[in-house]
């Protein structure tokens, strides 16, 4: 049977036409269809295609219309429904842009471009960031897998020009107040970053803003920058452009512990500048930092609050406490520990987030015993079997070994999901997690633990105490209040920052080890 | 002036050589961003790519 | 909003209009077109988008159309428009001024640099692959003129097979310069084809500019271009959407969007401007329209070259 669908006076641009054209053809059930404007000859064209009637020849040029030889009703009503879907979806993707295959042509399309973001495969970012730099563009360079030579090269070449080279294997930045890749909307404010470790910088720059304070740039410099083979050439970089920037008043540094001669170097320019200077060398040498005259941190979560503080004009004091008070955090640890059934002993810490992970072993320490993982704190505690896990466990599912083949599980929270169902069994007592929000990151990771969790829960025997952070802002494209409460639903503690997380965790384990003993 | 600080005075231009949510992210946000349709050249192969950058350098 | 750029004909449109009020007539993602009561349709485009005649290309940062509403009352200001009811100013009184007309200064090309480009355009579109507009008839211009070439290997669609014959119908009266007979063939090609400027619109808007341009030159008798053109235009009128109307109203008057302009240029005289790019820019325009303008430039140098 032949049906119509009719909009009077609608004008829809042509690749939306094409696309729905195309689409309606697949349904199964649509033998023939057409879409177009109501001109005569379109009209004619349908009659010969046997889709022409009276209804159509009432239409004007102006009138859109899709006539579709169908099955029966219902069929049609799924073509109608398919094309409603396909006119609001194309109202907010992108449209049929020219894309350039050169960087040549690129900046004959916008000569007056200053920044390029490359993601391509690593084997042949060298080649095309080397053009991008001559081209005396600044870059953020996403991609892994390139060799520590030629993030040498290109970054000598960078600085020889003056130009921010951000990268290889750079997660985050904000330029101008813009995220780049993965990174949260933030307030504009007086502090600045330079950052070597992707969500630690993240975490740093959301809790920042949740502080009330902002943000005026935060360069990425890539993972391994500042070891002694770059020699922190990107970081020094940075750290001069933000001592120059007068929208900067305070300068945050984070990174891994350093090379010792390139800490060394970059303490050294703390006396070049007047402005407070804070530092985080997760886990690094405080004193080094102490001497240098900057301020040192314990944890990101303490960067964050110094910083603020700084900026503010006050004096930082170590923050290692509960944003809630200790009565009522004593009072939710006991009331969990006390539910947990003596098999309960473990701890899993299952991090999208490779800095958080990372900081949550160094803080937990040894306090109740090693912690086996992909990114051990030593070399004894490497877990060589990751299908059968046993004692307390920590893991960065970022890492190469989960993501062959599949995104980041940032982008894809399947590949967490998947670990939820064969590590978290009936002899976990605590598991912690963090959520990562912003540009770059899923569209809703807080539902997708909270699914995956619930699934897990039905086949538990025992009730597992589920402890969580949301790396985001109320700006950010995901919505923060309904993340946390989706994650509450479901039974999570939901913390202010990954530091209270896992002092949270640490608590929890202490009580428990009392009971215990 | 130096480049960065000049950077730091100007809009966000980008152009976008890969991913193309980081362009998709970036015009929701109003940046202006050009994506480009990168390939390989040389069709992928490595070695002819080595070449065509080392004949480029000798001209 | 603020507006970067303006065509010179829409700003003398302005100041020489005594109607100030238009209606939203559609709104795209990347271009908003109004309407006042004469029928006039004048667009809004963001910095994608090349400037045409009768437009204004907002900056980049405020490029969003997002809010403005369906069938809203615009009001024209000396320096601005005014939205009504979505609550948004545009202000052009910053914007530079850019003719959308064809303009050929400049040393005139010799046959064979005319013959090599048009080879690059043909290389081009014969490259482009599958295409639901009417660019497979290529094909059919080059075995009429018995070019001997390759044949270019797109597949013919519904659209093509439907409109192939009197395509060749026109192309025969084209080839005379019997531009009166072309006009009886009008009533069975005008306004059809897939898109909001259906593709034989795109394909008329190609084959006028060219001719234009070939009168410039000296090529070819203005007066009888301007006419036809006139007739095509006087034939859309009610037979096709209100856009490509316009568009065909426009390139009457030599009138066109600053890529289409640059391609049909490049092919006459002697710029720096990079012929490969232009081509892929202006390809690059709706989902065929760009492609079938293309396949008109190319027929009428074609006709008039071989």
């Amino acid at each position: 049977m032949i049906c119509y669908e009719v909009r009077k006076n609608s004008y829809y641009d042509s690749v939306t036409l094409m696309l729905i054209s195309k689409e309606v053809k697949n349904i199964e059930g649509v033998k023939d269809v057409m879409v177009g404007m109501g001109t005569d000859l379109n009209k004619e064209l349908s009659n010969n295609l046997g889709l022409g009637s009276e209804k159509l020849d009432e239409l004007s040029p102006n009138d859109f219309f899709i006539s579709a030889d169908v099955v029966d009703e219902a069929i049609m009503e799924q073509v109608v429904e398919r094309v409603n879907g396909l006119l609001k979806e194309k109202k907010s993707s992108a449209g049929s842009d020219y894309r350039p295959a050169t960087i040549k042509s690129a900046l004959e399309m916008m000569p007056e471009a200053n920044m390029a973001v490359v993601s391509i495969a690593g084997q042949y970012a060298e080649g095309e960031v080397s053009r991008l730099l001559d081209n005396d563009l600044h870059v953020m360079l996403f991609s892994d897998n390139v060799s520590v030579e030629a993030e040498l090269r290109l970054k000598q070449k960078a600085v020889d020009k003056g130009l921010l080279m951000m990268g290889p294997d750079c997660g985050t930045a904000i330029i101008n107040g813009v995220p780049l890749a993965f990174a949260n909307v933030v307030k504009k404010g007086p502090i600045g970053i330079v950052g070597a470790s992707g969500t630690g910088t993240q975490e740093v720059s959301t809790l920042i803003d949740k502080l009330g304070s902002g943000l005026s740039q935060v360069i990425g410099t890539g993972g391994r920058d500042l070891k002694s083979e770059i020699g922190g050439l990107m970081m020094l970089q940075g750290f001069e452009a933000l001592m120059r920037d007068e929208s900067t008043e305070v300068i945050v540094l984070i990174s891994k512990p350093p090379s010792p001669e390139v800490a060394e170097k970059i303490l050294g320019k703390v006396s070049e500048t007047k402005k407070p200077v804070v530092v985080d060398f997760i886990g690094g040498d405080i004193e080094a930092i102490k001497a240098a005259g900057a301020y040192p941190c314990l944890t990101l979560e303490d960067a964050a609050y110094k910083a603020v503080a700084l900026a503010k004009g006050e004096t930082p004091v170590d923050f290692t406490g509960f944003s809630l008070s200790d009565e009522a955090i004593d009072k939710v640890v006991t009331s969990k520990v006390a539910a947990l059934k003596p098999e309960q002993k473990y701890f899993r810490g299952l991090f999208t987030g490779g800095t958080l992970a990372d900081e949550a072993m160094k803080m937990l320490g040894q306090s109740f015993g090693g912690i086996y993982s992909n990114i051990p704190l030593s070399p004894e505690y490497a877990i060589e079997n990751l299908t059968t896990l046993s004692g307390h466990v920590c893991l960065d599912l970022g890492e190469d070994q989960f993501t062959v083949g599949r995104p980041h599980p940032m982008i894809d929270p399947s590949t967490r999901s998947d670990r939820f169902k064969t590590d978290i069994a009936n002899d976990v007592a605590v598991v912690l997690v963090d959520v990562v929000l912003g540009y770059g990151s899923h569209e809703n990771p807080a539902k997708e633990v909270a699914d995956a969790i619930h699934e897990v829960n039905k086949k538990l025997d025992n009730n597992v105490i589920y402890v969580a952070s949301i790396t985001g802002t109320e700006g950010d494209p995901q919505d923060l209040k309904a993340s946390q409460s989706v994650l509450e639903a479901e039974g999570f503690i939901v913390m202010p920052s990954n530091a209270q997380a896992v002092r949270l965790v640490q608590k929890i384990m202490d009580q428990l080890n009392k009971k215990g003993a | 002036m130096n480049r960065i600080d000049r950077l730091f005075s100007q809009d966000l231009k980008v152009i976008n050589m890969g991913l193309e949510s980081f362009s998709k992210d970036l015009k929701k946000q109003e940046v202006p961003v050009v994506q480009m349709d990168w390939r390989p050249r040389a069709g992928g192969n490595a070695k002819l790519v080595a070449l065509l950058d080392k004949l480029k350098s000798n001209k | 909003m603020n507006a970067i750029r303006i065509s010179k004909e829409l700003k003398d449109h302005f100041a020489r209009s005594r109607s100030n009020k238009y209606v939203v007539h559609s709104i795209f993602k990347e271009a908003i077109n109004l309407m006042d009561d004469s029928g006039e349709l004048i667009t809004l485009l963001t910095e994608n988008k090349d400037l045409a005649p009768m437009s204004v290309v907002i900056a980049g940062r405020s490029s969003s159309f997002r809010n403005v509403l369906a069938n809203d009352e615009v009001e024209i200001t000396t320096s601005g428009m005014t939205f009504v009811h979505s609550q948004m100013q545009l202000d052009f009184s910053n914007a530079s001024v850019t003719p959308c007309v064809l303009m050929l200064k400049g040393k005139g090309l010799h046959l064979e640099e005319q013959i090599t480009k048009l080879n690059l355009l043909r290389d081009i579109l014969c490259e482009r692959g599958e295409t639901s507009g009417i660019l497979p008839l290529l094909d059919s211009v080059e075995r009429y003129k018995g070019l001997g070439l390759k044949t270019c290997g797109l597949r013919m669609n519904t659209y093509c097979e439907f409109i192939q014959e009197v395509f060749v119908e026109i192309l025969k009266c084209l080839d005379r310069k019997a531009f009166n007979e072309v006009v009886d063939w009008l009533p069975k090609f005008i306004g059809f084809g897939p898109g909001l400027t259906p593709s034989t619109d795109d394909f008329l808007t190609g084959v006028i500019l060219t001719y234009i341009a070939s009168a410039m030159m000296g090529e070819d008798s203005m007066e009888a271009t301007e006419d036809f053109a006139q007739n095509v235009y006087r034939f859309s009128i009610n037979r096709t959407t209100k856009v490509s109307e316009t568009m065909l109203k426009q390139v009457a008057l030599g009138r066109a969007s600053e890529n289409h302009l640059k391609v049909v240029q490049s092919l006459f005289i002697s710029n720096n401007l990079n012929f490969e790019f232009l081509v892929k820019r202006v390809l690059a325009n709706g989902a065929t329209s760009g492609a079938d303008f293309l396949l008109g430039v190319y027929c009428a140098m074609v006709l008039s070259k071989y």
